[in-house]
């Protein structure tokens, strides 16, 4: 080994990260991370943090544009036109007639209304356009949550669509405000939730205390997805210069600040112990959410804060931009 | 920007875009002149992947022709004096005519066959598109029958009155094989109950030329050229089969064959297994051959090749211009940085030193040694004492005599002496180690002349290059080819490509299987190996990257080994090999890929040669275990290290 091993060593090892964000920055993360805005985000590291950040980096895992749409395609077909097509047959004798099967799940699909959640600015609205899209559906099938109460026609399924469920608690909330809502006007009507990708805890969560009637997640994150989770997936291989518990002390302490300014913008009247404590338990993403991940729309709240802050307060220059700066607490 | 580099392999290019990216050797008459299309003797063009030959063979087909002349395809042809019919013969699954039953001479019977049909729809449908889009006269009810008439069957259907007609009947005639062969196992009925050969084998081939020769008064003078391209899909078998067309080719009919460098599998025909002669019945090239030793004119052919893809994406650039682009290693810089840092080689050194001389030495010996003006001379004066103490001299007084040596050169500069002959052979490598030694990547390999050298005569290779280049400028959101600003491509960049293309390269030409990762580890610990000596302390050669080896005494694994790693261009044989001294006979030379030799540190010029032996070769290409590679590893670095592998002593100043 010659005199400069370990400084060498670190070299190759970022050289070796940054080829491989290069890559994933070509192939999969669809251009949003090129060389300039990587060293910006770089540069809200200390030296000796930056090896470990580009690390982390490579394991984040984004869903683009592609793969949003197929996910889309599966929470049509595999949650809900399969399902009605099990139920048609299972009331009609088992039968494979397909064109009486067609016939049955048209009459469904007439009674079905696809709602976006909150206002047309938000993802979901983003999400419910290329739903229709990606599944060749009419526009007549399609309305948003405050349109509920005006529909004339007669509905026996409503499906709300959603990106990302981390806690599950804002779900549940909502549930609580549209549900009895629904309820009100289409006694008989069946509620539907999905997701494309949603934290384990979070499902169950929502699945036990929603009034939802149907809940489900094209993609799982069961508790290996969490960062600093002692199963965690994402130092399973990491090299031996990796050190886990020193990436998960230094995104605290950044995470933290950032998310004192965030509770800030949340809680503006509430005494700064309260603030510190709240940024204590979110400084690794909102309920502790502790996720690499982010879609082509936008990183939710729940992915480590050190790639999304996106706010003035903090001069912190993000990596995968958070666009939509509703929090969810 | 769509990257201009993008695709890489002709196969994934329409005959308009082929059209649009030929780019001709630019020498007299250009490929015209290497391929001789209207050439009556068949020949066998050779040449690694990524060479170009699909792009090559298929410019002189039918298709291209119709491209390059438009409407003027019927004088154009007249002119070319060919008429190209092209044939990628992996399109052919020539696999599946083996097995099921069926003995190899039937299968042979029905491949020949197959064949005979396609290359006659082939030729009949560029003929049938010539008469739709031109005023050729054709009697194609004459035509037809005469061609019929090739046939040994009696009682052929009469309902074949034009060449659409014979075209769709000798379609039906293969989908009837297709249908016989992809059924077997379900019908259970021999393919040679079902299929019926109508027609002797070369019978079409050559008998159609000859009846729109004979017929058709445009193709009096015309000579009917089939290129088959991928030769190498061929089982050994079916080249024997079309080797004994080679044998027996009757004019108007020519062939040009397209082929790996290791896609020969026979030289073989039908008469009783003789093998066709180079010279008399086909002459071969070597693609590979020509664009490696005119290195001037590939250099050429590849700056326009990529001024051509440039100009196809609204880039106008010339070649000084291109070449420019390209951003060199400064030394001088490097070397004026280093001035003012820390001198590792001397740190190495005296660490070493310090395990066998007193410490009052040391100091003197350092201080004979150091010489701060100039870092270059000074890593010099390091390489000349390890030599010195390899052949065990004083090394006080021997660093004495370099130093007045070193004051000497740098005083009046002259052509002689020890640091001007260091300087003629090694200044590259002193250059590079010190790169090396400060952890820097060594930057010899950037600039445009140096990736075209790398390329080693494949233009893929080079075009991949620019394809990582072009990607990793989009990374660092740089747009090189900007004509209002003059950004220059980065060296550091240019590496990067560099490797990106050898991780390619590595994959792309790895053998499937068990075996693809043993060769791999064969070539790996080769490159591992050059690179000990070249960057030890007294390198036994200088710009180490080539190999020499006497073939003739190694074991067929080995060959084979060798074999497949030549073939496969992991090794470059160079054209002269060299006598070994003490054996008076000639051993083969090989140089290490360009590509390969970036990512190892190796040189990418050809100067000195490390000649293997036996056992060297066999610790490197076939070892009994890792441990032993290990070890001939550790006992090469102790040979060309410090101590030298000599037992620990301390020299005191009264010594």
């Amino acid at each position: 080994m010659g005199f400069n091993s370990k400084k060498n060593m670190t070299q190759e090892l970022f050289s070796k990260f940054k080829k491989k964000i290069k890559f994933l920055n070509e192939t999969v993360w669809e251009n949003k991370a090129n060389n300039k805005k990587l060293n910006n985000w770089l540069n809200n590291f200390l030296e000796d943090e930056k090896i470990h950040a580009l690390y982390l980096l490579t394991q984040f895992i984004y869903i683009g544009d592609y793969q949003i749409k197929k996910m889309l395609v599966s929470i049509y077909r595999d949650f809900y036109k399969y399902s009605q097509i099990e139920k048609i047959r299972k009331s009609n004798n088992n039968t494979d007639n397909i064109e009486f099967i067609n016939i049955e799940f048209d009459k469904i699909l007439k009674k079905t209304r696809f709602v976006a959640l909150g206002n047309p600015s938000e993802s979901s609205s983003l999400l419910m356009y290329s739903f229709r899209q990606e599944n060749d559906l009419s526009k007549k099938y399609f309305i948003t949550d405050n349109d509920i109460t005006t529909c004339k026609d007669d509905i026996d399924e409503f499906i709300f669509i959603d990106d990302m469920c981390g806690s599950g608690t804002q779900a549940v909330l909502y549930s609580n405000k549209i549900v009895p809502l629904i309820k009100a006007y289409f006694p008989e009507a069946n509620i539907h939730y999905y997701m494309l990708a949603a934290t384990k805890e979070g499902k169950n969560y929502i699945k036990m205390n929603s009034l939802f009637d149907y809940v489900d997640s094209v993609m799982d994150l069961d508790n290996s997805f969490k960062c600093f989770d002692v199963n965690s997936r994402i130092f399973k291989n990491s090299d031996s210069c990796i050190d886990a518990n020193f990436i998960e002390s230094f995104c605290s302490k950044y995470g933290k600040d950032l998310m004192v300014s965030i509770a800030k913008i949340m809680f503006p009247n509430k005494p700064n112990s309260f603030i510190e404590d709240w940024a204590n338990s979110n400084k690794l993403g909102f309920g502790n959410g502790q996720l690499l991940l982010g879609f082509n729309h936008n990183t939710p709240d729940n992915s480590l804060p050190i790639l999304w802050y996106n706010e003035k307060d903090v001069n912190w220059n993000p990596i995968f931009i958070r666009k939509n700066k509703k929090y969810n607490d | 920007m769509i990257n201009p580099f993008n695709i890489t392999k002709a196969v994934d290019y329409s005959d308009e875009e082929l059209n649009k990216f030929w780019v001709d050797f630019p020498i007299e008459k250009g490929f015209k002149g290497i391929i001789k299309p209207t050439s009556e003797m068949p020949m066998i063009i050779l040449g690694s992947k990524g060479s170009g030959k699909t792009h090559i063979m298929k410019h002189f087909s039918f298709s291209m022709q119709f491209i390059r002349w438009k409407e003027k395809i019927k004088q154009g042809i007249l002119e070319d004096g060919y008429f190209g019919v092209y044939l990628r013969c992996s399109g052919l699954n020539g696999f599946k005519f083996s097995g099921r039953g069926e003995s190899e001479e039937i299968w042979q019977d029905i491949f020949s066959y197959y064949l005979e049909l396609w290359l006659s729809q082939l030729l009949l449908n560029n003929l049938i598109k010539l008469i739709e889009t031109t005023d050729v006269k054709i009697n194609e009810h004459l035509v037809t029958l005469e061609i019929l008439d090739l046939f040994d069957a009696q009682g052929l259907p009469n309902n074949i009155k034009s060449l659409t007609h014979l075209s769709k009947y000798l379609n039906d005639l293969q989908k009837e094989i297709d249908y016989s062969i992809n059924n077997r196992a379900f019908t259970n009925k021999r393919i040679s109950e079902d299929v019926k050969i109508l027609v002797s084998a070369g019978k079409l081939i050559f008998g159609i030329p000859e009846v729109l020769s004979k017929q058709v008064e445009m193709f009096k003078e015309i000579k009917f050229l089939y290129l088959l391209d991928e030769y190498e899909n061929f089982s050994p078998n079916q080249q024997k089969y079309f080797n004994t067309l080679i044998r027996e080719r009757k004019n108007p009919t020519c062939f040009k064959i397209g082929a790996r460098r290791y896609g020969i599998r026979t030289y073989e025909t039908l008469s009783a297994g003789e093998e066709i002669k180079i010279g008399s019945e086909f002459e071969e090239f070597d693609l590979d051959d020509i664009f490696r030793e005119q290195s001037k004119i590939y250099t050429e052919f590849i700056t326009n090749i990529c001024i051509k893809r440039l100009e196809n994406s609204d880039i106008q650039i010339s070649s000084s211009e291109l070449s420019n682009k390209f951003l060199k290693s400064d030394d001088e810089a490097f070397l004026k940085e280093l001035l003012n840092k820390e001198r590792k080689h001397i740190k190495l050194l005296s660490s070493k030193l310090s395990k066998i001389v007193d410490k009052s030495i040391l100091i003197r010996i350092i201080s004979n040694l150091t010489f701060k003006q100039d870092v270059f001379l000074e890593r010099i004066n390091i390489l000349l004492f390890y030599r010195e103490w390899n052949k065990k001299r004083n090394l006080l007084e021997a660093s004495e005599e370099i130093k007045l040596s070193c004051i000497e050169f740098f005083k009046h500069g002259k052509h002689e002496g020890k640091h001007y002959n260091v300087i003629d052979k090694h200044k590259r490598d002193i250059i590079d180690t010190l790169y090396r030694e400060n952890s820097h990547k060594i930057p010899t390999y950037a600039g445009f002349e140096n990736l075209i050298k790398i390329s080693n005569g494949i233009p893929r290779h080079f075009l991949i290059t620019m394809k990582h280049i072009f990607r990793w400028n989009e990374f660092y959101d740089v747009n090189i080819f900007d004509v209002k600003n003059d950004i220059k491509i980065s060296v550091d960049s240019q590496l990067n490509a560099l490797s990106d293309t050898t991780n390619w390269f590595i994959e792309d030409s790895r053998h499937p299987g068990k075996d693809g990762n043993k060769i791999k580890e064969c070539i790996f610990r080769l490159c591992d190996y050059l690179r000990e000596l070249r960057f030890s302390d007294i390198p036994p050669e200088c710009s180490i990257s080539t190999i020499s080896i006497q073939t003739k005494v190694l074991p067929k694994e080995i060959s084979n080994i060798l074999d497949f790693l030549e073939q496969y261009s992991y090794l470059i044989k160079l054209d002269t090999g060299r006598r070994d001294k003490n054996k008076n006979s000639r051993n083969v030379s090989f140089q290490i890929n360009g590509l390969l030799a970036s990512e190892w540190e190796l040189s990418i010029s050809r100067r000195g040669i490390v000649d293997l032996n036996f056992l060297e070769i066999k610790d490197i290409f076939y070892p009994d275990s890792e441990d032993i590679y290990k070890k001939f590893i550790f006992s090469t670095k102790s040979k060309y290290n410090a101590p030298f592998g000599f037992e620990k002593r301390t020299i005191s100043l009264f010594d």
